[in-house]
């Protein structure tokens, strides 16, 4: 039986790699946390590549400008009607910036406009309960970024569920960490990753 | 003088017999030939006027199952019937509600090998098949009421007098692709679904209320992996009871799930890497856990040589034993009809070995599944018509009439030659 493998896409424009610690954590809280069978690493995905499909959860990040050659889009648009499950992270800080305001726009081509997920969702309690929706992270909090609090995630919803999940609270930068730092912390702070992780196996 | 007594004694048998013979027939007429074409008014005439003492059908065509048990009755009340002829082709057909969400009627066909069978509902064709020796099978997604396979003149007719009420499925296991994809596929189906499915010290996935497992809320249990072995004994008898359940993947190789197998773990035969979508037959590059199946198990689908699906009965349940690994790799990976097939096979399973609830309602007509076998077991088989119907000598009424006139004649000549009145 293939284990759960956490999946970069990697995309031809724009820094798809940017977030190269983020697998590392994930990994390590879903160990930490859950029964399921996971990889004990990462791989990296071209989005214009049959291997694709073999990794149905699929995260993306970056900073940069993103735009899908027709391969990729093919792909990512059969991916998710296949049942795949696509988290798209904006790496950045700021409001509007280049990859939230690119990458939203070949989201929407392709599957038409993002509409905010409600913060009662059930992604929010798939296996830590979040009753306030999307937990902040510390660039939110510190001011580093655009000092605001992005209240709610974004998705592409079929029937309640999220297929593709945006979010433009920058976890790649709050789950870039060793693993083993997390022990010096009072709550892990990839936790929600574990319950985008569940959601995506189980609804 | 005594020949005119002789004649006088010949009159008066002849007379006698007449009288006999006069009420025999009504009771019983003669010996009747009759053709199919002419049989319904001969039944009726029969059937008001006094059935003859034995009849034989001289059948061109198929028989109309009325006429037939009609038939059978006289033959039940004395009289005897014999039939020759091509009464009916070889021809069966048996129907029943598929047990899926989307409904339909599958249709099993038997007929001789190369005839063409034209296959029809109430509203008209719906297939021309040619079966092989297995016979064949057809899927009426509309679900008709009555299928009926016409081979020539012979119509062989499946009635379904029922309409199912599934429950609902439910998932064990644990979390995983394969449970998403399979309960995604199953639920895109139709199926409602329940789900337990193991995921940490925390607790399980859990859809559905935790009710027990019995086939009042559950149609069938699909498990995905080992369980517990309480869940185990109940899933037992569940099955026992007519529920279903299918054992797929890691399943198999689980101890506690033995008895529900319908065969041991072979050596697993590691998936084709990578995933070929593009090839005909996208189970073929799955992981497999061959199934070596117990002597009371049917093998569903093999690969080469191995035994991929089997099959058992467990008392009034099904169990289905799978061996293939991942299928959610076929669906996400196979080619454009992926989704569907993916759905389409694991519908089928579950259709296999689902409990169903049923309605049933007066059927509105006449079943004759298989005319010809039908008529054989009425009437026996076909023979030539026998020379009598009993052993008792026949002297027609004519000659018996002439006998009489030439009595009366010769016994007034008598008189008139030698001069009396």
């Amino acid at each position: 039986m293939k284990p759960f493998t956490f999946a970069t896409g990697i995309y031809a424009s724009g820094d798809w790699e940017s977030g190269q610690l983020v697998p590392s954590v994930v990994i390590d809280s879903l160990v930490r946390h859950t029964e399921l069978e996971v990889s004990p690493a990462g791989v990296n995905v071209p989005l214009d590549s049959a291997e694709l499909f073999e990794f149905p959860f699929l995260y993306l990040t970056g900073h940069l400008a993103v735009r899908f050659s027709e391969a990729e889009r093919r792909n990512l648009l059969r991916f998710v009607d296949r049942g795949g499950f696509l988290f798209v992270d904006d790496h950045n800080h700021d409001v509007n910036g280049v990859f939230h305001k690119t990458a939203t726009e070949e989201l929407t081509r392709l599957f038409g406009p993002l509409a905010e997920v409600p913060n009662t969702h059930a992604l929010y309690k798939a296996f830590f309960l979040f009753k306030d929706g999307p937990p902040a992270t510390n660039h939110e909090m510190n001011g580093w970024g655009d000092n605001l609090v992005h209240e709610r995630l974004l998705g592409v919803m079929r029937g309640g569920r999220i297929d593709v999940l945006y979010s433009n609270k920058d976890y790649s930068s709050e789950w870039s960490m060793h693993p083993e730092s997390k022990r010096f912390m009072e709550v892990d702070p990839s936790r929600f990753a574990v319950n985008i992780v569940v959601y995506a196996l189980t609804r | 003088m005594l020949l005119e007594r002789v004649a006088r004694a010949v009159v008066l048998a002849a007379l006698a017999w007449l009288v006999i013979l006069a009420f025999r027939d009504r009771a019983a007429p003669e010996y009747a030939v009759v053709r199919s074409r002419g049989l319904p008014r001969a039944l009726i005439a029969w059937s008001s006027s006094g059935a003859p003492a034995g009849v034989h059908l001289l059948a061109e065509r198929s028989l109309d199952p009325f006429a037939r048990d009609w038939l059978r009755a006289l033959a039940g009340a004395g009289t005897g019937v014999t039939w020759e002829g091509a009464a009916a082709a070889p021809t069966a057909v048996a129907a029943e509600r598929v047990a899926d969400p989307e409904g339909g009627t599958s249709a099993w066909i038997a007929a001789p090998a190369g005839a063409g069978v034209i296959v029809e509902d109430a509203a008209g064709r719906l297939d021309s098949i040619v079966p092989g020796a297995p016979g064949a099978r057809i899927l009426a997604r509309s679900g008709p009421e009555e299928i009926l396979a016409r081979t020539g003149s012979t119509v062989a007719r499946s009635l379904l007098g029922d309409s199912l009420v599934l429950g609902r499925l439910l998932l064990l296991g644990r979390a995983g692709w394969e449970s998403k994809f399979v309960a995604a596929a199953l639920e895109e189906r139709g199926w409602k679904i329940d789900a337990r499915l193991r995921l940490s010290p925390r607790g399980d996935v859990r859809q559905g209320v935790a009710t027990p497992i019995d086939t009042m809320r559950y149609s069938a249990v699909v498990v995905l992996d080992s369980i517990g072995t309480a869940e185990a004994l109940q899933l037992a008898g569940f099955v026992r009871s007519g529920g279903g359940v299918i054992l797929s993947g890691p399943a198999v190789q689980s101890p506690g799930l033995a008895m529900l197998a319908a065969g041991s773990p072979g050596l697993p035969e590691p998936a084709h890497e990578p995933f070929d979508s593009g090839a005909r037959e996208p189970r073929g590059g799955l992981e497999l856990i061959p199934v070596a199946p117990r002597a009371d198990a049917v093998v569903l689908e093999r690969r080469g040589n191995r035994a991929a699906v089997a099959a058992r009965r467990i008392e009034r349940g099904r169990a289905v034993t799978s061996g293939y690994i991942d299928t959610w790799r076929w669906r996400m990976g196979g080619g454009d009809a992926a989704l569907r097939e993916h759905r389409d096979w694991w519908a089928g399973l579950i259709a296999g070995v689902a409990y169903t609830g049923r309605i049933v309602r007066p059927p509105q007509g006449v079943s004759d599944e298989a005319p010809l076998a039908t008529l054989m077991t009425r009437l026996g088989p076909a023979s030539g018509a026998p020379s009598r119907t009993d052993g008792t000598p026949r002297i027609s009424s004519r000659v018996l009439f002439a006998l009489l006139m030439a009595a009366l004649l010769l016994e007034w000549a008598s008189r008139r030659l030698r001069g009396a009145p």
